[in-house]
């Protein structure tokens, strides 16, 4: 499964796959309308991590051994079963902060406003292209091959 | 690969675990269920939500069990007998491998007079949550013994029935084995704005009407809720000559003392990474964990249980609390951040420069990050200091040990 990466020598903390997240899961998907009329109401999907000269976005790992999976009281994360993303039904969430207490990235947030429901990457589920790494200037953000994917296939 | 035929005690969440790795790998194995639950594939949590629908309160679907191709027995299993689960009803189901996943049992005190009495009530699975409702209609009052994770669900529970709620807790403070006094007194002074609530007291006496508590005063009061606490099930197993003491006894396989018998979740003891010995950790994700690695072990894939440690999230009355790993005990060092005014709390136990322990109150963001730093035994004597700041995150997290899971390939 491909998944997104981060490197963290090219990250310039421009925020841009910030920007692009937020409108890619906006409902106009349309910059100017969705900071316009949605912007306070719309969580991005990734963190944007800053610590003096260093920066990276993170997302979402869709961890094969999913702990948020594991920790789910509802079911409503799950295991895609066409993609094999870690996917989030936020019909069956109560928001209990279950998969926020497990997930060790630490990417799944709370989306305080929309009832209690935990937001995460869907890898862009409505689009074909993922928003971040296409808004990424400098290639920091990477889409790849998973490398347990790739040693398998070596084998 | 012998035929096995594959027997599981639960239809909850350590049996619907097992079954879902069992079939992702084998479709053809013979799996049995028996279950004395009449309602199947609930998720015990949600019990106390009242305002869910359907499809949030099944933890999966109705389908699921027809769906994976197991054989259901509605039934109470008694014991083991060589090689066969005895019934209440009679029959016997024979294995190969059995899975207990027999959960947990609520404890009730013996020295409270009254206590059997038809106006007091557990609430442990769905059966106890329909008879408090039903009970509860045009009643005004009720109180809870025990502040803990279900104490505070149950009032959360009844309040929402529209029912006045007077806890009565035993220690100085709710959550008193995970929370320290600063943030005990911080969450004791939440649920005060929402019920009433005794700490330091005990019940002596429940009648009809009215409960006596230990300084002396009669609470007016409808029904009780016993919510002390769950012990591990382990009646089967110790009818049945399998090590059991304060839970199923299982090796790293989930493996009980006898070679074909597994057991997974509220009812087993296993290893506790932080205590560094066995026992059972009555928690959703490890029972979920435990049931996967049994699923794998008994159609013999080699799995082994890493060991797990106490966690937990909850909400009290709006406050959002996680407790993580030894929380309410003391290390060598500690990074405490207590503001008053915006009912937060954030506190990490340090010993040999391992996160032992952890509670966040208020603010509960990215407080995974903390649990995999638990988990890993990471070392953060590089950047302990950095675990108060504002812009903590992944970041601080040493190169060497962040996860393989960030690391691209070359492309
Ligand atoms: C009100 C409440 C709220 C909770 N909230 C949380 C939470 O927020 N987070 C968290 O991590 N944990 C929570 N828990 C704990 C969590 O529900 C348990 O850890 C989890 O359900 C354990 O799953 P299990 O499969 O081991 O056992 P259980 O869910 O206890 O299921 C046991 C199964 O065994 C069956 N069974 C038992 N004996 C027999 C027998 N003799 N014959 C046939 N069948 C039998 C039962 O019918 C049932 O199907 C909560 C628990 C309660 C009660």
């Amino acid at each position: 499964m491909k998944k997104i990466y981060f490197r963290e020598e090219y990250c310039m903390a421009c925020r841009l796959c910030e920007i692009a997240c937020l409108v890619a899961h906006s409902k106009s998907k349309k910059i100017i309308k969705a900071y316009k009329e949605e912007f306070p109401n719309l969580t991005p999907r990734l963190v944007i991590e800053q610590n003096g000269p260093l920066s990276f976005a993170i997302q979402c790992r869709h961890c094969e051994d999913a702990p948020c999976i594991a920790a789910c009281v509802t079911g409503a994360m799950h295991r895609d079963r066409k993609t094999n993303a870690v996917s989030h039904n936020a019909e069956k969430c109560v928001g209990c902060w279950m998969c926020i207490m497990s997930c060790p990235f630490g990417v799944i947030l709370r989306d305080i406003k929309e009832k209690k429901v935990a937001t995460k990457c869907d890898l862009c589920s409505d689009e074909k292209i993922l928003a971040c790494v296409n808004a990424c200037p400098n290639e920091a953000l990477i889409c790849a091959e998973s490398i347990k994917n790739k040693d398998k296939k070596k084998e | 690969m012998k035929d096995e035929k594959i027997v599981i005690i639960g239809s909850s969440v350590a049996a619907i675990s097992a079954i879902e790795t069992i079939r992702s790998k084998d479709k053809k194995v013979k799996i049995t269920v028996i279950t004395k639950d009449k309602e199947i594939s609930y998720s015990k949590p949600l019990i106390s939500y009242l305002n869910i629908s359907k499809e949030q309160f099944y933890y999966r679907d109705k389908s699921f069990f027809s769906r994976n191709d197991v054989k259901m027995f509605i039934s109470e299993a008694i014991r083991i007998k060589n090689n066969s689960v005895i019934l209440k009803d009679g029959k016997d189901i024979e294995f190969s491998k059995l899975l207990l996943a027999v959960g947990g049992k609520p404890i009730v005190p013996n020295n409270i007079k009254g206590i059997c009495g038809g106006n007091v009530f557990t609430l442990t699975n769905f059966d106890d949550a329909s008879k408090i409702k039903k009970y509860a209609k045009n009643k005004k009052s009720c109180l809870i013994i025990g502040c803990g994770m279900i104490g505070i669900k149950a009032a959360a529970f009844l309040k929402e029935l529209g029912l006045k709620v007077t806890i009565v807790e035993l220690m100085n403070r709710p959550f008193g084995s995970v929370l320290d006094e600063v943030s005990g007194k911080m969450v004791a002074d939440e649920i005060r704005k929402n019920t009433k609530l005794y700490l330091n007291t005990s019940v002596t006496e429940i009648r009809e009407k009215e409960c006596v508590i230990s300084n002396g005063e009669r609470v007016f009061v409808d029904l009780v809720i016993c919510a002390i606490g769950v012990t591990p099930n382990q009646d089967i197993a110790k009818k049945s000559g399998i090590k059991a003491d304060k839970g199923i006894i299982v090796d790293s396989q989930m493996m009980t003392s006898k070679k074909n018998i597994f057991a997974a979740g509220d009812c087993a003891s296993a290893f506790d990474i932080l205590k560094g010995e066995n026992r059972a950790i009555p928690i959703w994700p490890i029972a979920y964990k435990q049931g996967s690695i049994a699923g794998d072990n008994m159609i013999g894939i080699n799995t082994k249980y890493e060991g797990g440690f106490v966690m937990n999230s909850v909400d009290v009355f709006g406050l959002p609390i996680i407790t993580l790993g030894l929380s309410s005990e003391i290390g060598d060092e500690e990074f405490v951040n207590y503001d008053e005014k915006n009912r937060k709390y954030k506190k990490y136990i340090v010993r040999n420069d391992r996160i032992i322990g952890a509670i966040l109150i208020g603010d509960i963001d990215r407080a995974g990050i903390i649990t995999g730093l638990i988990k890993d035994k990471v070392d953060v004597s590089n950047f302990k200091n950095g675990l108060l700041k504002e812009n903590f995150g992944y970041i601080y997290v040493p190169k060497k040990y962040r996860s393989k899971e960030v690391i691209p390939v070359e492309i």
